[in-house]
Parts: C-alpha cells; structure tokens; sequence
C-alpha cells in the first residue's frame, strides 16, 4: 500500500493546543467593548393565547436597552432546519408568538448591558395567558377530537414506502415486536451561544455561532431581516460539541435581530436548562416491525411502522421520519419492504435532529427485531445477520444506488472473533444456569449510514484553494467542525496532495464571505464530500503549478518530478524549481495568480458497516445492567484521523450505552414539561461507569473517495443500544424493547418472569 | 471586598464582590476564558479550578473564599512557553476533541497528580468522574493521565 506522508498519521486536532491551554475561544468566550447581553424568559403554560405582556417595569430598569414580544417584534414566519431558500418547509416559528405551544417556550427576551440586568428584567415581566386544552401524549394527539396545536392538526404523514410486496409474501414464518426510544438531550457540553454584530455605517450583519450550517442560518436571518445575503455574514465558530443539536438555526434569527434592531452587537449564550428545553430533544419513537423469514433463517420481507413525538412544532420531524425510511435498506437484502411513519405533534418541547438522523432509530427498532427473530429460530444472531447482509456493491432498494465497497460480513467476522464471541456466549449460559444475583448477556447489533447526501439531494462541495507568495496555502471550503478533527482530515488532504507541511497551510472553518456555497456539514458528509472537493482543488491547483514550472525550466511538463515543495528534472536534479519560485514567476512573469476554485458533487453514497458487540452483567436484586466489555468494528474505508476515529468511537458508546440504559428526558403526563432540565438528573455515563472498549477499524480504500475515505461520526451511535439491549434479553431470558431499561424496568420485568 | 490571593503564581489584590460566584469572576473580572461553564450546578466539572491545591468547582464557590489562596486556572500551566506535562499529554493521546471539557478535565487531573504522582488507574477514574466529557468515551482521557504521570516522574 502506499506510504502516506499525513493521511492515516495521529495528531489529529487542529485546534489541541487552543484547547489544552484554554486560548480557543467558543462562541460564548468574546466579549467586546459595548456588547449587550440577552436572556430569554420562558412561558408557564402547556398550551394558550398570551393575553397581556406587561413590559413596562423592565424597560424602566436601569441598563435594559430593550424588551422584545409578539407585540413589538415582526409577524414572520421562519423556520428552523431550513438552509435554502428552495425548501418547502414547515414554516411554524416566529421570534414571538402570541400562541404559545409548551411549557418553558420563550416569550420575551430582553437585552440590556450585562447578563445580570437582563435576567433581573425578565423577571419584571408580567404575562397573562388564556390556557388552552392541550394534548401531551401521541396517543391523545392523534384523536380525531384532540385539540389542534397547529392549524393543519396534529398528525404529519409521510408518504409511505413499497418495494416488492410485502403482504404476498406466504410460506415463511411471520414475527412482530415493538420498540420504543425515550427522549434525550444531547448534552453537547457547551450550551448553545451566539453573538450579532450590525454595522450602521456599511449596513452589514455579521453572526458568529457554532453551527452546522453558515449558508442555513444566513438564508434564514437575511430572510427575517429582509437583507439582502450579501450584506449578512456568518462565521462558524468552535463548537463544544454538535450531535446534531447545532444543526438547526436556533439562537441565531432573535439574537441578529435584536443587534439588528439596536444596530450593536448582542450576545445570547443559553443556560443548561434552556439548552435541554429551548433547543430540541432527540424523538421518542414507536415502532412496529414485522417480518417474514424462511425457517433458515433467510428473510423475506420486512414491514416497519413508525411514529415519533415532534413537540411543539413539526420542525423537522416529518423529514426525520421518512428518513429513517430511506436508510431502511442498507444493511440487509431485503426483496420486500414496507414502511410507513408519521410525526405528530403535541403541548411539549420540540424535538428534531440528533446524531445520525434516523440510523440510531432504524438500527434500534431493526436490530432489535432481528435479534428477536434470530432467538426465535435458535440461530445464533451473528450466524443470522451473516446469511442476510449486503455484499459489497449491492444496490439498495430505496434509491436504487450503490452501497459501495462495504464489508459488513468482516465486520461480523472479525468483530466475533476479537470479542471472544462463540466463548463468550457459552461462558454466560455457564454462569447463568445457577440463576444467581448476577446475570450475564451478549448482544450484538449491525448498522451502517451515508457519506453524502446523493442522492437525497445534489451534494455541493466547494474549494478555492491559493498558493501564497511564499509557497504556503490557504484552502476556504465550508468546514463546519463539531470538534472531532474534519479541519484536520481536510488539511492532511491538502497537505497529502501538494506536500505542503501542515504548519503551512491554513484552512479555517465555514465563513459565508470566504466560502463558497455548501448546504452544511452533516449526513457525515464532511470527509466523503468535502475532503473530495479538497482533493480535487489541490490536484489541479498542482498541475497549474507543473505547467508554470515547466514554462519556467523550459522544458517539458512529462519529464518534472515533484518532491516536497520542488519540481525537479529526474535526469538533471539541479533544474529545479520551488512552489515559491512558481509563485514569483507566475506573478512576475506571466501575470497570474496561483488559485484554484473546484466544485464536486459526490456522485455515490458508500455505507459504513459498523458492528457494536457487547457484555453486560445485570444485577437482579437492584436491576442495574452493567456494560462490562464492548467492541466496535467500523468500515471506514480509509482513516484520515485513526486517533479521532477511535476517540468518536467511544463517544458513540457512551451516547448508545445511555439511550440504552439511563438517558431520558421524561415528560410530565400532566403538563407536558420536561421533568429534567439541568445535568444533575440527566444519567450520563462518567469515567467510572464507562466501560472498556476496543475498537477495530477495516481500511479498505473507497474508490472515488478522498484517500479512500468514507464517514464515522454519526455511525458510531447507532449499532450500541440495540447490542445492549440484547444482551441485557440475553442475560435475562427477557424480551424488553422499551427503552431505557433503567433499573425500575428491569425488576419489573423479573417480577413479571416470577 | 479587598481580595488577596495569588494567581497563577502571581499575587493579585483587587476589589471585588465577595459573593460573585467565583467562575463569573475569573470568565468576566479576569478575563481568563478558559474556565467554562457546562451546567452552573456542580455536575459538569467544565468550570474546574484548582484553590489551594484541591479541583473545585468555580460555578459553586463564592469568589470571597478565595481571599489568601492560591488560584490556579487553565491558562497559568504553560510556563515559559512550554506546556505542563498534562497539556502535553492530552495531544499526544488524542485525548482532545471538541474541547469544552478539557480545561476542567486537566485541573482535575493537575490537582490528582499534585497529591499523587502515581494514581492507579481506579484512582485517575474517581479524580475525573466529575468531568463529563460527551465526546471521546474518556478511554483517551485515562491513557493521557497515565502518559502524564510517567512523563512526570521521568523529569523528577
Ligand atoms: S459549570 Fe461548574 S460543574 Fe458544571
Ligand atoms: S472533548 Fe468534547 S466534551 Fe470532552
């Protein structure tokens, strides 16, 4: 294989040293002369009209610069996970509203010059509600009768999916289960932050935030503020972290506004409590599968019902549900499928994007289908999962598109042998015949995800790339970082490519006036789709150099080598020349700048095999499951970043562990309010409770992608829950779907073997 | 109040509200930025300072306790332009992402060290488990504590 100079090589936070020293600055971290601060205060009601808002006490107080409602604030309607202005899209938000939807929704803002001050005018504020009848279960939601949260009613269908025909499908053996996800809350560690800047004199806007999506959230600010786009600037800032909760345009639409209506410059950094209330949560889910599956264990078909809880506002929730029906043909062959899925509304917090969009969900519900099904039959699951799999290059049903050189079957084989698998498995069937305290499982799951958005919707992926006077590069592309290192695989790209050293090159993140057009960096599209476009700009950007070194040596281009920063004569080692030389002569002589400016559109879509397998002991005297080995077995084509691999990994099991066994935002049935809203009650694992984990990962190159590479951020979630809740059925004799299967759970379901 | 205390090595005096809590003073009065706040109730460990050679919480202590003590924050353990041992450990493990936790993490893991160079690995899981970190599965974070440790007592 070849030897790659940085692409594979470790140290891959661009930003480490910022980071460790504490310099880096968040969004939240800048202050400047004359900034004013916001805060948001938050309604009491799951449901009613704002009959009077009583403002004039906290305008009066000294250092409030202005008090923002429904009554002073556009009628404008926006909306959250739009980035073009193309989109048709829910369109249910505005700054203010009068009709407020749950409990905790803001219902004024005020700015004034320090945080403290703003705080203590909201609470100067006097609001009157007219209640309104709510509805905070689906179940009630979905009535005929049920009171309507918005004007178009509750439900939001999405048109359903057929692929052979499921319901002709006889002489197999039919099985059926439900899951269920619960809530949660990201817990990305910085809570959200946002700063806007208006320039009076230029008429400028500029908005500094961690987002996903500059291009997004311009659209939507210039839109409410009826700018034109050129005159609004948005600068991605570091990010404490996304997991999807950056990905929508939350803070950005009032805090530019006010900066806008001020013509200053605004902060708005949430509080723990906002950040799980006023952002969105990640979807409850119900699901129903069934299958049809030969005797042998070969399926058939495989029909999925799903419903999720959007909150308040639909958002993006119908998308995410027929997402998750797209993705549902990229792990198996399936010669017929179903699905069908609807979001629904209802008088509680909103609920919209989370890592992997619908892969965790899917792979959740599936999984723990086929499990289920591979108990049924006495197969063992691996054994059931390997006659099933897509072999590479197979098509997917759905968009008819290739699922690229994906090796799932290693991934089982593999991962069965580094886990001890078959031992394992009999280890725990010894330990637990003498049905003592503790039990022990195994459970194993499979998933896989996108790299791109083809062909959801035409992928874009932009590059400009300059050589600098001195040889050095400086590389725009719309990067939008969410702290796991893709500004590093993108500048290894570059630096594999022109063998310019790392230190030389500067490639920043997303930057609407630096940049060219990119709808965002999610889907894991960013090293697929934007290290393609990297690559793609830094060849051609090499081979303009080679023809002006050619000219320069006067000779042919053919005979050039390149070697670290020189074109040299293989024959005559001393006709050489630098890229700095180039540069000079390319300016000097024939009156041209070095640059490059490439647009690619990722015209695949690989899948990402990933198989989680884990070992749980479950204590049935107080119902605590215990993770006590894990191992992730991840295709990723080619790792540009292995150390951030491997780190992203990790966190994917701690997110999956508590999906399946502790995180959960609960909804108080009564009114609709989140029943946690700070860190305290949220059961997130720490260092203690992690367990030890590996992790494999199977490099074989991608054709047709940036060094072979392919996607790993969102994937690394989605396999883990369902392994372990397998294991816990395993370990247990049970067959608990409903997630988390906190402690109160597990005895439970004892009780009920008793 | 007239606070007296020495940061990052160096003795300041300055005139502040005692009952401010101690992260707002150190973000807003210092201006040392490094220090964050993830939750404001003691449970995150991203605003982790070390007073008097114990890992606090800055969100939870009142800036009066501070008065003739001894602060360090995230941004005094580069000395001379060269890192602390922790610092660079943290790169070299990869034990950095989206870095929002990492300066609690490393006054944790300083304020470990201090008390004892030679912690097992059960002991470098307790000093951090009030540091939530969402991104890296902690596996890295161990790995660092251990590389800085040895690299410690190496210099010694
Ligand atoms: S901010 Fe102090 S512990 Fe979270
Ligand atoms: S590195 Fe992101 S929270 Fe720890």
């Amino acid at each position: 294989m070849k030897e790659f100079h940085v692409v594979g090589k470790e140290l891959s936070n661009d930003q480490a040293y910022g980071k460790v020293t504490g310099r880096l600055h968040y969004c939240g971290d800048e202050t400047t002369q004359g900034m004013l601060y916001m805060r948001l205060k938050a309604g009491t009601v799951s449901h009613g009209m704002i009959r009077s808002i009583d403002i004039s006490k906290a305008v009066q107080l000294p250092g409030v610069r202005a008090v923002y409602t429904c009554e002073n604030t556009p009628d404008r309607l926006y909306d959250r996970g739009r980035v073009g202005p193309w989109e048709t899209v829910p369109n249910q938000e505005r700054l203010f509203d009068r009709h407020i939807r749950y409990v905790g929704e803001r219902v004024a803002a005020v700015v004034a010059v320090s945080e403290e001050i703003a705080e203590q005018a909201c609470r100067l504020i006097e609001v009157e509600y007219d209640p309104l009848p709510f509805v905070v279960s689906v179940d009630e939601a979905e009535r005929e009768d049920a009171p309507k949260i918005h004007p178009d009613g509750n439900v939001y269908e999405c048109a359903p999916f057929d692929y052979g025909d499921y319901a002709s499908v006889t002489d197999v053996l039919c099985h059926s289960s439900c899951s269920h996800i619960g809530r949660m809350t990201h817990l990305a560690m910085e809570t959200q932050s946002c700063r806007a800047k208006y320039n009076a004199s230029e008429k400028t806007l500029t908005v500094w935030t961690g987002c996903q999506s500059v291009f997004g959230v311009r659209s939507t600010v210039a839109e409410l503020l009826q700018m034109p786009y050129s005159k609004v600037r948005v600068v991605k800032m570091p990010m404490g972290g996304s997991f999807g909760v950056r990905q929508e345009t939350l803070l950005e639409p009032l805090t530019s506004y006010a900066a806008w209506d001020l013509q200053g410059e605004v902060r708005l950094v949430y509080t723990r409590e906002e950040q799980i209330v006023n952002t969105m949560m990640k979807h409850s889910v119900d699901a129903q599968v069934k299958s049809k599956v030969t005797a042998d264990g070969v399926i058939q078909g495989v029909s999925l019902s799903c419903r999720l809880d959007a909150g308040a506002y639909l958002t993006v929730s119908r998308d995410y549900v027929s997402t998750i029906g797209e993705k549902i043909n990229k792990v198996y062959r399936i010669p017929n499928i179903h699905f069908d899925g609807r979001a629904v509304c209802t008088n509680t917090p909103i609920n919209g994007s989370f890592r992997s969009w619908g892969s965790c969900e899917l792979t959740l519900c599936l999984e723990n289908h086929w499990n289920m099904v591979a108990g049924e039959l006495g197969i063992d699951p691996i054994e059931f999962r390997l006659k099933n799999i897509h072999q590479p290059y197979d098509e997917e049903v759905v968009h008819q598109v290739s699922i690229g050189n994906t090796h799932f079957e290693e991934c089982l084989v593999r991962g069965r042998e580094a886990f001890r698998w078959d031992e394992r498995k009999e280890e725990c069937r010894r330990q637990n015949e003498q049905q003592r305290r503790y039990r022990y499982g195994v459970g194993v799951a499979l998933a896989s995800h996108t790299s791109s958005f083809y062909p959801y919707r035409v992928d874009v992926a932009s590059t400009n790339a300059r050589l600098q006077e001195d040889g050095s590069l400086i590389v725009h592309v719309a990067v939008h970082d969410h702290g796991c290192g893709t500004v590093m695989a993108l500048k290894k790209i570059a630096s594999e490519v022109t063998e310019i050293p790392l230190e030389n090159i500067l490639l920043q993140e997303a930057d609407t006036q630096s940049c060219r057009y990119d709808h965002g960096c999610y889907a894991s599209r960013t090293v697929y789709s934007l290290g393609q476009s990297v690559k793609t700009c830094c060849e051609k950007l090499m081979d303009q150099a080679r023809k002006k070194a050619a000219a320069a040596l006067r000779c042919n281009e053919n005979v050039l080598h390149y070697e670290a920063g020189v074109f040299f004569k293989e024959t005559e080692k001393t006709v050489r020349i630098s890229l700095q030389e180039i540069c000079e002569y390319s300016i000097r002589v024939t009156g041209e700048d070095l640059f490059c400016s490439v647009t690619t559109n990722a015209a695949a879509n690989p899948g990402v095999p990933a198989a989680h397998f884990t070992y749980v002991r479950v204590d049935t005297y107080t119902g605590f499951t215990k993770v006590l080995d894990c191992l992730s077995v991840h295709d990723v084509g080619k790792a540009i970043n292995p150390d951030m691999c491997r780190g992203q990994v990790g966190s994917g099991i701690q997110q999956g562990i508590g999906m399946a066994l502790c995180e959960e935002i609960k909804i108080d049935p009564k009114t609709g309010r989140a029943l946690i809203t700070n860190f305290k009650n949220y059961e997130v694992a720490n260092a203690v409770d992690m367990p030890d984990y590996q992790t494999i990962l199977i490099e074989d190159p991608e054709p047709n992608a940036p060094f072979g590479a392919k996607s790993i951020g969102e994937v690394v979630l989605a396999p883990v829950a369902p392994a372990v809740v397998a294991a816990v059925n395993h370990a247990l004799g049970t067959q608990l779907r409903h997630l988390p299967l906190t402690p109160a759970v597990i005895l439970e379901a004892l009780e009920a073997q008793k | 109040m007239e606070l007296h205390f020495t940061l990052n090595g160096r003795p300041e005096t300055m005139e502040v509200d005692g009952s401010k809590r101690l992260l707002d003073f150190i973000r807003d009065d210092l201006g040392l930025t490094g220090t964050k706040e993830g939750c404001g109730e003691g449970e995150c460990g991203a605003c982790t300072v070390m007073l008097n050679g114990e890992a606090i919480h800055s969100c939870l202590t009142m800036t009066g306790q501070l008065d003739g003590g001894e602060l360090w924050t995230i941004e005094g353990l580069e000395q001379n332009g060269e890192l602390d041992v922790i610092q660079k450990a943290f790169i070299k493990k990869s034990a950095v992402q989206c870095g929002f936790c990492v300066s609690g993490m490393v006054m944790s893991i300083k304020a470990l060290l201090l008390k004892n160079p030679h912690p097992t690995q059960e002991e470098v899981k307790m000093a951090i488990a009030g540091n939530i970190c969402r991104c890296t599965g902690y596996r890295e974070v161990k790995a660092a504590v251990q590389e800085a440790a040895a690299a410690q007592s190496e210099e010694e």
